[in-house]
């Protein structure tokens, strides 16, 4: 009797036992983390949009939009003006090039060793020389094509482009009739650096209202840079370094509503 | 009652703890491919069957991240609404296909593999010439920084944790098709170089202001994280996860790196250890002018740095990874 109550306890205890382990082990096992036992490493991965560049590009003369090739700006060089050029003047040519831009403003920034005035002309350009021809420039493409540029009279009824100096030295140049930089700009040149030659301080000249690109596609404006001597002719041979630049800026146009 | 016999008993014996195991498995694989979300029962690990050895793990924490309302790149623009930054739809659709949930939610997360957004401090207002009207937005580019959090939360009973973070960047663009876009990845190496070295990461950054920030700590692909050498988070539902901030900022020109590196007895925006990083990694750094160590060579070729990863990159990720 005690016997078969023992086993009847026995067989009872058996299977409540394997079923009360199942169930615990189950309850384990949702308990556990997650991916502990696929993955031993955890990743986490944070992104951001990366803004793309802006297309605006100066190039030296001619750009051929259709086929992309450009004048890579090195081809603007200026050696040896001859300050006696009976002219007064030199022209040089160089355009601004890009995709997409509305508008851009031109900066000149130079140093003022050589009294050169620079002018700057909207300028077209024309496959053969034409009696108003400035420039003849000659590409670095396979046949050396000539392209002839002269100044756009559709344009500003063909005046330079209209511009102002940010830092004139406004007392040289009434007195004196010296293109001097005075010292409001000297610390983004030279930092905290004092000792620097009046004529090595740049001058900053800037257009004052932005030149046309075009804002849905590719678009290439060329320019007339005159580097004008007016017959100041000195002994010495001086050195200036002249940048170019372009920004794009555009102005929204306040509409109705 | 028939007695059972030794023989079966012995099946049974070997049976049961079989059956046992089988169905441990079954369980935990179960769990695992239907990816419950389990925060509330992360903190049972103590709570172990005596006897049962279910899973060995070195894994002492997990790693969380916080849920904005609202994700930034997610906003749209015009009217009817489209994407403000192109292509994001299919970016985020792309990290889910590598098993990256990037879904919004306003509670904190665990779940293994996450994607979620690098915050960028720098809001540029440009003019959207397709719309004709000035939107905000939070592009990177040349001169962008901001931050990147995630939490850590060791599990119960653990007193110490150390780990090694490691931080790898990939680049992704976007091409349009008939209206939809497809994403790709940037496989340039030139390229992927160019970004460990034009978007730095830091471990400390100092000072209120863009203007006062001063960095230490670079991330040289990977950092070490000792929670003896940080506090507990002090924010509500936070007080068990440590705070983990990474700095990052794509200095706008080389210049802007050269020039305010810190030396002995002089501090400045970046630690030392950025001018040997330079050295150590040119092509991080320099597009061309590679060998160059002057100041001007050095400057075109990081710029032109800046223009090979704008022209070729839309998107930009960082993948934070633990082994050990």
């Amino acid at each position: 009797m005690k016997e078969e109550q023992n086993v009847g306890k026995r067989t009872v205890a058996r299977k409540i036992l394997p079923i009360a382990v199942t169930m615990a082990a189950i309850l384990l096992a949702l308990a556990l983390p997650v991916l502990s036992w696929f993955a031993r490493g955890k990743q986490l991965l944070a992104y951001a949009p990366i803004t793309s560049p802006e297309a605006l590009y100066i190039g030296a003369g001619h750009r051929d939009t259709v086929n992309g090739t450009f004048e890579d700006i090195r081809y603007l060089y200026f050696n040896g003006i001859d300050a006696n050029d009976a002219d007064g003047w030199s022209d040089y040519v160089f355009c601004v090039y890009g995709t997409a831009i509305s508008g851009f403003n031109l900066q000149l920034a130079f140093t003022t060793n050589n009294q050169f005035e620079y002018e700057v002309y909207v300028a077209s350009e024309s496959p053969t020389p034409t009696a108003n021809t400035l420039v003849d420039y000659q590409a670095h493409d396979e046949e050396q094509t000539h392209y002839y540029y002269e100044i756009d009279q559709e344009v500003n009824s063909g005046n330079p482009v209209a511009g102002s100096f940010l830092n004139l030295d406004a007392v040289e140049y009434a007195n004196n009739d010296l293109y001097l930089a005075n010292n409001s700009r000297h610390a983004s040149a030279y930092g905290l650096y004092g000792n620097v030659n009046r004529f090595a301080e740049a001058l900053y000249w800037q257009t004052d209202s932005p030149i046309a690109g075009d804002s849905t596609g590719e678009f290439v404006v060329y320019f007339i840079l005159r580097v004008k001597t007016n017959g100041k002719t000195s002994n010495d041979r001086e050195t200036d370094i002249l940048c170019i630049s372009a920004k794009s800026y555009t102005v929204v146009e306040q509409g109705e509503g | 009652m028939k007695k059972i016999d030794r023989s079966t008993l012995t099946i049974i014996r070997f049976a049961i703890p079989l059956c046992l195991s089988f169905l441990i498995v079954v369980g935990v694989i179960f769990t695992a491919v239907f990816h419950p979300s389990l925060g509330w029962f992360a903190t049972s690990k103590g709570n172990m069957v005596s006897g049962m050895t279910v899973v060995t793990t070195a894994e002492d924490c997990e790693l969380l991240i916080e849920r904005p309302n609202e994700n930034e790149f997610d906003s749209t623009k015009g009217s009817p609404p489209i994407e403000r930054y192109p292509g994001i739809g299919a970016l985020k659709t792309y990290f889910t296909q590598d098993g990256f949930d990037p879904t919004t939610e306003t509670s904190t997360s665990n779940e293994p593999r996450l994607a979620f957004e690098l915050v960028n401090e720098l809001e540029r207002s440009e003019l959207d010439e397709e719309l004709g009207e000035y939107i905000n937005t939070r592009y990177l580019l040349p001169g962008a920084y901001g931050t990147l959090t995630f939490y850590l939360r060791p599990f119960p009973g653990v007193e110490r944790v150390r780990k090694t973070f490691t931080l790898t960047l990939a680049g992704y663009y976007a091409v349009e098709s008939e209206g939809n876009y497809v994403i790709h990845e940037v496989s340039s190496q030139t390229t992927l170089d160019l970004l460990k070295g034009h978007i730095l990461f830091f471990t400390e950054r100092t000072g209120n202001t863009h203007e006062e920030y001063r960095y230490d700590g670079l991330v040289d692909g990977s950092f070490l994280f000792d929670s003896n050498d940080h506090d507990l988070c002090e924010e509500v539902g936070k007080t068990d996860c440590y705070k983990i901030t990474l700095y990052w900022e794509w200095p706008e020109t080389y210049l802007d790196i050269s020039r305010k590196l810190s030396s002995p007895g002089h501090a400045d925006k970046y630690p030392a250890e950025v001018g040997a990083y330079i050295t150590e990694h040119r092509t991080y750094f320099f597009a061309i002018n590679q060998a160059s160590n002057d100041e001007t060579e050095r400057s075109e070729g990081y710029d032109d740095g800046d223009q090979m990863i704008g022209s070729q990159v839309h998107y930009v990720s960082v993948l934070i990874e633990t082994s050990n």
